[in-house]
């Protein structure tokens, strides 16, 4: 048994992060997160709905092959959180709730998420009776445009993981009068959010969802663990720019394949 | 403590604790026994995910077969067609698929002929939605806006070679604008993503964050 070379620094920080979250979970110190006005906004949206008396739609739950077993797994979880949280509030007010499915693997969670917040709403049979339309299967941009089309949802809501398609089902709602809210952790749509959505969640937002909902101590704790790390990460770009300027490139290759 | 919260909840939390160890491990240790038993997990989930595409054919074969039924007695026919359509093509795909194979003439005909034409199709659409997109982005509402569209048009015009044969500081302009701004900002970015996804991991892990399970709130 031997650690493998190059991955050092790797292992360090991960220790590190996992010394600094746990530490600040069992402090179970006050923790103050900043708003994130794109959240609070779902609640605002769905009432705009009900009064429209069109649905809601959620997307972001996988993306072709990719689904909840690949690399974006983080950001489909994340689209998860906010299914539930919209779920509960559609849920409340009678509102029709729609889900696209792009990857087979999350459906039977999407149908877990979508079971729980009914039933903690007490609709579970209103559930049982639309759990059909509510999760259409959708697994490309051509169907998730058709099915904006169709439906025409009066707030759209748009956290994961997406390629090029996210132009193309952003601004399809947008065609129809959906106030949107976007969110993706895949950094070159983030742009066309930016420029399409209402409200934005922008890159690592959106793994704050489910601590922004739940706003548990411990949650909070790790959101601001991201915080420390960011503070750190600048403190070591602003000395590896020191050292770099200084000729002493040689020190920082050494450190970081270490 | 109930069996069913048990059996929902506790086993597998303390299932993706125990495999997200020593999975992460992996990466860092070279040890064959370890390794051994990190690609035994690796394949547990190639045929896990092989079993979800088996049994979400058999559930859009179900639902589909439903919604004939239920179309046809309120005599939607067009929406029922549809549901054939989708059933005809599902059975000719994986009969094509099974019994002549992926590499058979006919299944890439099939595949060349309808879904790559398709798919050429609706990407190509992309370019109508980014034109109307641009467009939306690129109306003076603010300030911010007002520095986009100055920073869109520059690098619009840096793009045509008849504005940077006349004015060639727009190239440079253009260089400095996606080597220098548009790079640092994505790192930052970058970097706030990464640290995000390595806190959902460990949120996950110590059984925090339960998204994946289904219950997000109870």
């Amino acid at each position: 048994m031997e650690l493998i070379a190059g991955r050092m620094l790797d292992l360090v920080t991960l220790v590190a992060l996992w010394a600094v979250a746990l530490f600040l979970i069992y402090s179970k110190r006050d923790i103050w997160i900043r708003r994130l006005p794109a959240l609070d906004f779902i609640e605002e949206s769905v009432g705009r709905a009900a009064e429209m008396g069109q649905p809601v739609m959620c997307q972001g739950f996988g993306s072709g092959s990719s689904g909840i077993q690949s690399s974006i797994a983080p950001q489909i979880v994340a689209a998860l959180s906010v299914l539930g949280h919209v779920a509960r509030i559609c849920a409340r007010h009678g509102t029709q709730l729609v889900a696209t499915m792009a990857s087979e693997s999350v459906i039977p969670v999407a149908d877990e998420v979508l079971r729980t917040a009914y039933r903690l709403e007490g609709k579970s049979e209103e559930f049982e009776a639309r759990k059909e339309e509510m999760m259409p299967w959708t697994p490309n941009q051509a169907n998730m445009v058709s099915a904006i089309n169709a439906l025409r949802p009066a707030a759209h809501i748009i956290i994961g993981a997406f390629w090029h398609e996210s132009v193309q089902i952003a601004e399809a709602a947008s065609g129809v009068g959906a106030v949107q809210i976007g969110g993706t952790g895949r950094l070159y749509q983030i742009p066309f959010f930016a420029a399409i959505c209402d409200m934005n969640l922008i890159g690592e937002e959106i793994y704050a969802v489910g601590a922004y909902i739940t706003r548990t101590p411990q949650m909070l704790a790790s959101i601001a663990t991201t915080d420390y790390f960011k503070v750190i990460s600048l403190v070591l770009i602003v000395l590896g720019t020191i050292l770099a300027s200084m000729g002493m490139s040689g020190s920082l290759d050494a450190l970081f394949t270490w | 403590m109930s069996s069913s919260r048990t059996y929902k909840r506790q086993i597998p939390l303390a299932l993706t604790f125990i495999v997200g160890i020593i999975v992460s491990l992996d990466w860092f240790i070279k040890w064959d026994p370890l390794q051994t038993f990190t690609t035994t997990l690796m394949n547990f989930q190639i045929v896990m995910v092989a079993f979800m595409m088996g049994f979400a054919g058999v559930n859009l074969v179900y639902l589909h077969s439903r919604r004939i039924q239920r179309n046809m007695s309120e005599n939607k026919l067009f929406d029922a067609l549809l549901s054939v359509v989708l059933l005809a093509c599902l059975f000719i795909w994986v009969a094509v698929g099974i019994g002549m194979g992926m590499n058979s003439d006919t299944y890439k005909w099939l595949f060349n002929t309808f879904n790559q034409s398709l798919s050429a199709t609706a990407y190509a659409a992309t370019l109508f939605y980014l034109a109307s997109a641009t467009y939306r982005v690129l109306r003076i509402r603010s300030t911010e806006t007002g520095i986009l569209l100055l920073v869109g048009a520059i690098t619009i015009c840096a793009n045509i070679p008849l504005f940077t044969a006349y004015f060639p500081i727009l190239g440079t302009i253009l260089v400095w604008i996606s080597d220098g701004l548009v790079k640092y900002s994505y790192r930052a970015i970058t970097i706030g993503v990464g640290l995000g996804g390595i806190l959902m991991g460990v949120r996950t892990l110590l059984a925090m964050e339960t998204g994946y399970l289904g219950a997000t709130e109870e």
